[in-house]
């Protein structure tokens, strides 16, 4: 995974404008997650799906491409009602969160 | 009836440019920060709404001059919202441009059938938003017939030249310091500052051919010119191409004025100097020599089709730029010709470099000019600092 200087500067931004970014996607991610993983509990698969909608966005915008392409993952198995591989793909998602809040 | 200056009446006001305002509606706290981000940057004010309620209840209050509206959102979602904007007087006229992710394609049909002027696809690039947003803004005004309104008032307006220049205490922000004497009463030389936002100005050095009465009415207009057209939905060159447009209108047959502008950007070091038929500007940064800004455009106010000179610098805190007329390096009494007055203005700037800005100027004109001589012209010079 590149800097938040690199990352940032792909966007056109400082990297302390991009800091700020990632902390803020630190935060909701993790909400996103923790939401997916109490309606994955609850069965819920349309509820996992919009969370993962959310946190797929989100990367997707601050260019966080690998955390953003397990979430599109999840969010279309989820949308087929396949909730099998989630538990799996719940580890991955937060694994990857761990590594960018390793770049600050 | 022609009034004599000095019984002019009181003049009309010009009315004062609100700074560029975006709402930007989106339900995911970070796209709306990343958009919020990039936008100031560039100078726009910002406005954000997480909800539909909200995003009507602004845009009906703070009448935004774009909007940014995300589709997909919880409870009302964006097709409610801009159904509302366009059912209301006060918003209707409003730009909206939708954001949109690749699966809910389909509704961008249904987003321009009620309104939207263009949409955008997520993830985005803040780069692309940013031209759509200029691109958008541009149409929305184009609409209203701006040059030719800003013609049309311009030549209604009267004030005094000495009133319209802007002194550096008015904005300290700007970092500049000044120097100017003027030949006659209605000096033929003009200077003007314009905070286009906190970080971002605009400094222009122009100069008028001839001296005569009507400049002071031309400075007006000038500085009116500024004010509307130096806005970040311009790049600097098409403000100063907005500009001649006008001033082809308007100028008296066979006057003309050559300037120099100068776009700051302090927030990304960002310099953008616009050349029209004007002496070099010269660039002194903070650990290297002073150097000559050479680059050649067209004059302003003759010609419709015009190129400027233009050049890009990235530049620093401490680096200096200066900004002049000609009367302050040429001299036929001294029979200082071009070439020997570049050099000497380049080391007349690099002895002032420790000097603080505010004594520049008078220092510079000082080693320059000898000032037993009578002036043959309107001498100016203007001292940024970065």
């Amino acid at each position: 995974m590149a800097d938040l200087k690199t990352l940032g500067a792909y966007l056109g931004l400082e990297e302390e404008d991009f800091r700020e970014l990632t902390q803020l996607f630190l935060e909701t991610a993790q909400e996103d997650i923790t939401k997916m993983e109490t309606t994955f509990t609850s069965g819920d698969a349309r509820g996992v799906m919009e969370a993962a909608h959310r946190l797929k966005g989100a990367a997707g915008n601050l260019g966080f491409a690998a955390i953003a392409e397990k979430a599109g993952d999840a969010e279309r198995q989820s949308n087929a009602g396949d909730l099998a591989g989630m538990e799996g793909l719940l580890e991955t998602l937060k694994s990857e969160l761990d590594q960018i809040r390793h770049l600050l | 009836m022609q009034e004599s200056p000095d019984q002019a009446t009181a003049p009309a006001p010009i009315p004062d440019r609100k700074g560029l305002t975006i709402l930007v509606v989106d339900d995911s706290p970070i796209n709306v920060r990343l958009l919020e981000t990039a936008l100031s940057k560039e100078g726009y004010d910002v406005l954000t709404a997480e909800n539909g309620p909200a995003a009507r209840d602004i845009a009906a209050t703070s009448r935004p001059d774009l909007i940014l509206l995300d589709i997909m959102m919880p409870g009302e979602d964006g097709f409610a919202v801009i159904r509302f904007l366009k059912n209301n007087t006060t918003t209707t006229s409003i730009p909206v441009i939708f954001l949109t992710g690749v699966s809910e394609i389909e509704s961008k049909i249904e987003g321009f059938e009620l309104g939207a002027v263009d949409y955008i696809l997520k993830p985005f690039h803040p780069r692309e938003v940013l031209a759509r947003v200029r691109l958008h803004l541009k149409l929305s005004i184009a609409t209203n017939s701006l040059i030719a309104s800003q013609a049309q008032k311009l030549r209604q307006v009267r004030k005094a030249q000495t009133q319209l220049l802007v002194s550096p205490q008015t904005l300290p922000d700007a970092r500049f310091a000044v120097y100017y004497e003027s030949l006659q009463e209605a000096g033929g030389d003009f200077y003007d500052v314009i905070p286009i936002s906190r970080d971002i100005h605009g400094y222009l050095v122009a100069d008028f051919s001839g001296h005569d009465i009507s400049t002071s009415y031309l400075t007006a207009s000038i500085k009116a010119l500024m004010k509307q057209n130096c806005t970040p939905i311009y790049q600097p060159q098409e403000s100063m191409k907005l500009i001649n447009d006008v001033l082809v209108e308007i100028l008296p047959d066979g006057k003309y004025l050559t300037a120099c502008y100068a776009h700051l950007n302090r927030k990304t070091g960002r310099l953008t100097l616009i050349n029209a038929g004007h002496p070099p500007a010269v660039y002194v940064p903070a650990d290297g020599p002073a150097q000559l800004i050479r680059t050649e455009g067209d004059i302003l106010g003759i010609f419709q089709d015009v190129i400027f000179g233009r050049e890009v610098l990235t530049v620093h805190p401490g680096d200096r730029l200066y900004l002049y007329s000609d009367g302050l390096v040429e001299s036929s009494a001294d029979r200082v010709v071009w070439t020997e007055g570049a050099e000497r203005l380049i080391s007349a700037c690099e002895s002032v470099r420790n000097l603080p800005l505010a004594q520049v100027p008078d220092q510079i004109r000082r080693l320059l000019l000898n000032p037993s001589d009578p002036p043959e012209d309107d001498i100016l010079l203007m001292g940024i600092e970065i």
